[in-house]
């Protein structure tokens, strides 16, 4: 729960962070929030213990599955978050999973994203998935 | 003299980045995962459902070729016959696919090979007595030894005395 606890802080903090730097982007955390109740039809999703099958399943339930294996499964973890811009296309957002090795403080061989796109006004885009890789 | 099925000089490319291969917007991402990414465009794989041509709006309206970018798509798609344990790997066999999971993301039965959609997998080519694969730490093309990789994937993927288990499959 403590981990859990941290890496939902971590989330806040890179939520605040974005925001004094003044990036105009919006945040990737922030966009999955005001989206969690959209369904969404996911591809590659069915993360090993998150729950998740093949049908259709709101962007939140998606997401808090696969932090929960996450949490579960690994020790120390990074979670980047990002959105880029596809002009009038609105935003390509991800959040991205990955270990951390305290003793030589370098990422894992292997991040897992997923990546949902929304609008101009930040709502979902249901012409494209939701991507995990 | 054996020709190569790589057709591009590995060696050359050893250092670059993704985006030497990569027109589209997910090459410009580091924090993505790379490694069959970087597979599918050398060997110019197209296979499952998801390419990185079609994670954007703006990456579909170029005229390009999409490459497959999840690992478990590229085994899955490989035929049983074709793939098995590395150390099961027919010694003739000198060009292949080499995988890395943990064991727990393998569904084994008497007729098949599957993959699961675990974060913790990779991949990469064998070719010239070497592995060459996306080192998604660095951020570039990197090349091992077959021992070295079985090593560094051992150690890496190993923690909290998990098995990890290594594949080979022809090319697709």
């Amino acid at each position: 729960m403590m981990k859990k606890i941290l890496c939902l802080l971590a989330l806040s903090y890179m939520s605040a962070t974005c925001i004094a730097d003044a990036d105009l982007s919006p945040d990737a955390y922030d966009v999955l929030l005001k989206n969690k109740d959209e369904f969404i039809v996911h591809d590659g999703c069915n993360y090993p213990k998150s729950g998740l099958g093949q049908e259709k399943v709101k962007l939140g339930q998606a997401f808090y599955n696969i932090f929960d294996s996450f949490m579960t499964m690994h020790q120390d973890m990074l979670i980047l978050k990002e959105c880029s811009s596809q002009n009038e296309h609105g935003w390509q957002c991800s959040i991205t999973f990955n270990d951390y090795y305290r003793e030589t403080k370098e990422e894992g061989p292997s991040p897992y994203s997923i990546i949902f796109s929304v609008d101009t006004s930040l709502n979902l885009d249901h012409d494209l998935l939701l991507i995990c890789m | 003299m054996k020709t190569s099925l790589v057709p591009i000089n590995l060696d050359t490319i050893v250092g670059d980045h993704i985006s030497t291969l990569c027109p589209h917007s997910i090459a410009s991402k580091d924090s993505k995962n790379h490694c069959a990414h970087f597979v599918s465009h050398v060997l110019e794989y197209n296979v499952g459902s998801t390419s990185c041509k079609n994670l954007t709006w703006n990456d579909k309206q170029l005229d390009s070729n999409g490459a497959s970018i999840r690992v478990d798509d590229l085994f899955n798609s490989s035929l049983s016959s074709l793939k098995g344990d590395w150390v099961d790997k027919p010694k003739s066999l000198t060009e292949c696919l080499i995988y890395v999971t943990q064991e727990s993301n393998i569904s084994r039965n008497s007729t098949s090979l599957r993959m699961g959609s675990s974060d913790i997998k990779h991949v990469g080519i064998f070719t010239n007595g070497r592995v060459y694969h996306y080192g998604n730490t660095k951020n570039e093309i990197t090349c091992d030894l077959p021992d070295q990789f079985v090593k560094k994937f051992t150690r890496s993927y190993g923690r909290n005395s998990k098995k990890v288990s290594f594949f080979y499959s022809w090319f697709l």
